[in-house]
């Protein structure tokens, strides 16, 4: 498969997560395991640019597709994505934990619905659980983030 | 100085109150951050547990040979295998009463298994999924015993979970200052209510599950340790002390912390497994917890049953609170779980004027994952009964709950006012808020809408529920915590450390699992120096880069460990003043900081600049006699 950008293959054990795959043998530690059930979304990742729950894939079943995880969104010249930027002026997260899936999520969402309202925008992250923030300043986010892409 | 100056010098350097970015977010923002389960060491084993699927048994056989002997394990124990390992059980650092019953709970049970989660045998493997195989290879003979999951039933001592203990009762603590006085406000009152609440037990579920990764050094028996949690220095202590180890070869380092609210306010057996199996097999031992172990096997929070009584006059005015709680320890004492329903005993009063208070707590084992904190610990207990008791007072007396609480809030002009529980408040003003509240919600809109509703026979009814509270909050001073018989004090630490270059390194106590403390500490050091916050950099959440701390747990971050950075800051400036005033040859009284650096008061000319004294305290070339070099100052 290709994550982010570059192309890996290794011999796995077929009952391999996808989540795992990144983490430990990929090496790319930002996407998180929060639940282990699909509930919690800490493990959100893109698949082909949609967004999906690491946790609960086999890696085998993404074999020859394309995965952006949180280290693959920013442009890498030392700036931010638009979302992520967004996040970090509207404080849209405080222990960080649920926010590499919570910002994947809501890329997915602008992908699909480029201008949502405030009621799409929390209706379209309800697979994602933050504890810390009370979800206002992440929903400001996407919507200032919707607002400066639209 | 006008009026007009002040303004103007403290919109010149003033950075509290400003809004800035929080430092900590690209890390996190981009992935880099690196939490415990990201850490990744070479030759590491994995841990896995093997948890009671009963809540009350004995355990008559442990059989691990097969997961021993399974692909990839490396070693398999039963709790009695490393009941050796352990020089005192895992601690409860806080007795509340002289006779408190406390039941050794050891890492790994031996003999009885006392809540579901209880740890009953451990695998040691090279790979997450390796353990997690074994685990299920661990045969384990259950004789279940009668759970005790009732807090009645658990008083009643029909079934006694920790045998050597003869009762399920951990202990009775009062706080009844002035006996006949409620009992005479009760004889005399004209209204009265008693109340049952049932506090349920709750999973705290940071977003982050516990995890654990210890490191044992090559040589010397040093041993370090990465474990997601809010307190690294009361672990390094007790960790030493749960293994018998010399505690300045113990390090703790709490990483990145994907949240705790209380739960990880804790020393747990995972972490003492591993660092035991990390010293035994001389490689990096970790364990992370799945969601559903978190369940199981972090502690849970609440869980009470609350009796309050309010006795009141013909107005409603309220005369006297008795408030009686039972409460749910769960299984064992983890650190602080009998102290977390007694954080609530000053506070059943709220924000009332009651003259007579009585609190009284019993504490029950059962059969059940134990308590501990989980955010607000015991006092969000204590506004929740004393808010819905005010409310079936207002249906006896027949006002407005709005109306209720108007007649019994601590007037403006009785501040300082000593609360019946002891306690003094030193200000408040609770109408306008409620009035201010009430006018935010179009609270007579509200109720309208509601009669509305119900004279309608609606299928949606509306609720609308009132609540005005104060909580304690800070976990200190130290002489308040001794009173408590609370094992640790109340202090935090600080180091500001300047630099040769002029910047500064901030060194707290306090360790932040996503409060910010980076970004806050830095502007409380900028705004006294009058330097760029981005020029402080905080150290942290490391107990050899800060050795001493307290750690951040019931709101102390800010109050106690914020302070200490200021105090801190103040003594960097009382010795830069010394050597401003040695190299301006002027008397030390004589100068003012301003603009980050020191002048002569009335000749603004005469100037020593931070940055300069920095260097030269450094360099040492030029210091007054008694001035030792380097500009740092610790406050504890």
């Amino acid at each position: 498969m290709s994550v982010n950008g570059t192309d890996q293959q290794h011999d796995i054990e077929p009952r391999t997560l996808l989540v795992h795959y990144l983490r430990e043998v990929v090496g790319l530690t930002g996407t998180n395991v929060g639940c282990d059930t699909s509930s919690c979304g800490a493990c959100t990742v893109l698949i082909d640019g949609e967004s999906a729950k690491s946790c609960t894939l086999l890696a085998a079943q993404v074999d020859g597709r394309a995965v952006t995880t949180i280290e693959g969104l920013a442009p890498g010249d030392g700036t931010l994505h638009p979302m992520q930027q967004a996040f970090h002026e509207s404080h849209a997260l405080q222990c960080g934990y649920c926010t590499p899936g919570m910002v994947l999520a809501a890329v997915s969402l602008l992908d699909e619905t480029p201008a949502p309202s405030e009621t799409e925008v929390r209706h379209g992250l309800e697979g994602n659980l933050c504890r810390c923030t009370g979800y206002h300043n992440i929903v400001k986010a996407v919507l200032a983030a919707a607002g400066e892409a639209s | 100085m006008t009026v007009t100056d002040e303004t103007a010098a403290t919109e010149a350097t003033g950075v509290i109150g400003t809004r800035r970015l929080r430092r900590e977010d690209p890390a996190l923002l981009t992935g880099e951050a690196r939490f415990v389960d990201d850490l990744d060491l070479p030759g590491q084993l994995w841990v896995g547990c093997v948890r009671s699927p009963h809540a009350h048994a004995r355990i008559a056989a442990v059989d691990v040979s097969a997961a021993a002997t399974a692909d990839d394990v490396v070693a398999a124990y039963s709790g009695a295998d490393l009941s050796d390992r352990w020089a005192a059980p895992l601690p409860c650092a806080w007795p509340v009463t002289d006779d408190m019953k406390n039941p050794a709970h050891q890492p790994v049970a031996v003999g009885k298994a006392n809540h579901v989660g209880d740890i009953v045998a451990v695998v040691v493997g090279r790979s997450r999924y390796a353990v997690a195989d074994a685990v299920e290879q661990v045969v384990v003979q259950y004789e279940p015993l009668p759970a005790v999951i009732d807090l009645e039933e658990a008083r009643s001592d029909a079934t006694v979970i920790h045998e050597d203990l003869g009762t399920n009762v951990s202990y009775t603590w009062e706080l009844i200052p002035d006996p006949p006085a409620v009992d005479a406000a009760f004889d005399a009152a004209t209204h009265t209510v008693s109340e049952r609440y049932v506090q349920q037990r709750l999973i705290p579920a940071a977003m982050e599950p516990r995890g654990v990764v210890v490191v044992p050094e090559p040589f010397g028996g040093d041993v370090t340790i990465y474990s997601a949690t809010q307190i690294p220095h009361i672990l390094k202590v007790m960790a030493a002390i749960t293994l018998g180890l010399a505690e300045h070869r113990v390090r703790v380092v709490a990483p990145a912390v994907g949240g705790g609210f209380g739960s990880k306010l804790n020393v747990y057996a995972e972490e003492i497994i591993c660092t035991a199996l990390a010293l035994e097999h001389g490689v990096p031992v970790r364990w992370t917890e799945t969601r559903s172990e978190a369940a199981l096997a972090t502690i849970h929070g609440r869980g009470q049953i609350q009796d309050i009584e309010l006795a009141a006059d013909a107005d409603g005015k309220v005369s006297a609170v008795r408030v009686k709680l039972l409460a749910d320890m769960g299984a064992y004492l983890q650190l602080v779980t009998p102290g977390i329903p007694l954080l609530g005993a000053f506070l059943y009063h709220g924000v009332y004027d009651i003259p007579a208070y009585s609190f009284s707590c019993t504490s029950v084992f059962t059969n059940m994952t134990p308590t501990d904190a989980y955010r607000g610990a015991g006092r969000p207990e204590a506004t929740y009964a004393i808010e819905r008791a005010m409310d079936a007072l207002a249906r006896a007396v027949g006002v407005d709950p709005a109306e209720i609480r108007r007649r019994n809030y601590i007037k403006p002009e009785q501040f300082p006012y000593a609360s019946p529980a002891g306690l003094e408040f030193d200000s408040g003003n609770y109408e306008p808020t409620l009035d201010q509240a009430l006018e935010l919600v179009g609270y007579e809109d509200l109720r309208a809408e509601q009669e509305r509703r119900r004279a309608e026979g609606s299928t949606k009814h509306l609720g609308i529920g009132l609540s005005t509270f104060v909580e304690m909050c800070g976990l200190a001073p130290s002489r308040v915590l001794a009173s408590l018989n609370y094992s640790a004090g109340g202090w935090e630490s600080a180091t500001v450390r300047v630099l040769p270059t002029a910047k500064v390194q901030v060194v707290t106590g306090s360790a932040p699992h996503g409060q910010g403390h980076e970004t806050s500490w830095s502007m409380i050091v900028a705004e006294r120096l009058g330097i760029d916050p981005d020029d402080i950099d905080v150290l942290h959440s490391d107990t050899a880069v800060a050795p001493l701390g307290l750690d951040t747990y019931g709101s102390r971050s800010l109050s106690v460990g914020g302070t200490a950075v200021h105090l801190a800051t103040e003594k960097v400036l009382d010795k830069a003043r010394l050597i401003a005033a040695h190299q301006l040859e002027a008397n030390p009284d004589d100068l003012e900081y301003v603009d980050a650096g020191f002048q002569v008061k009335g000749s603004p000319g005469a100037r020593a600049e931070f940055a300069a004294i920095a260097f030269a305290a450094f360099t040492a070339h030029d210091l007054p006699d008694d001035v030792e070099p380097n500009l740092e100052a610790q406050v504890t």
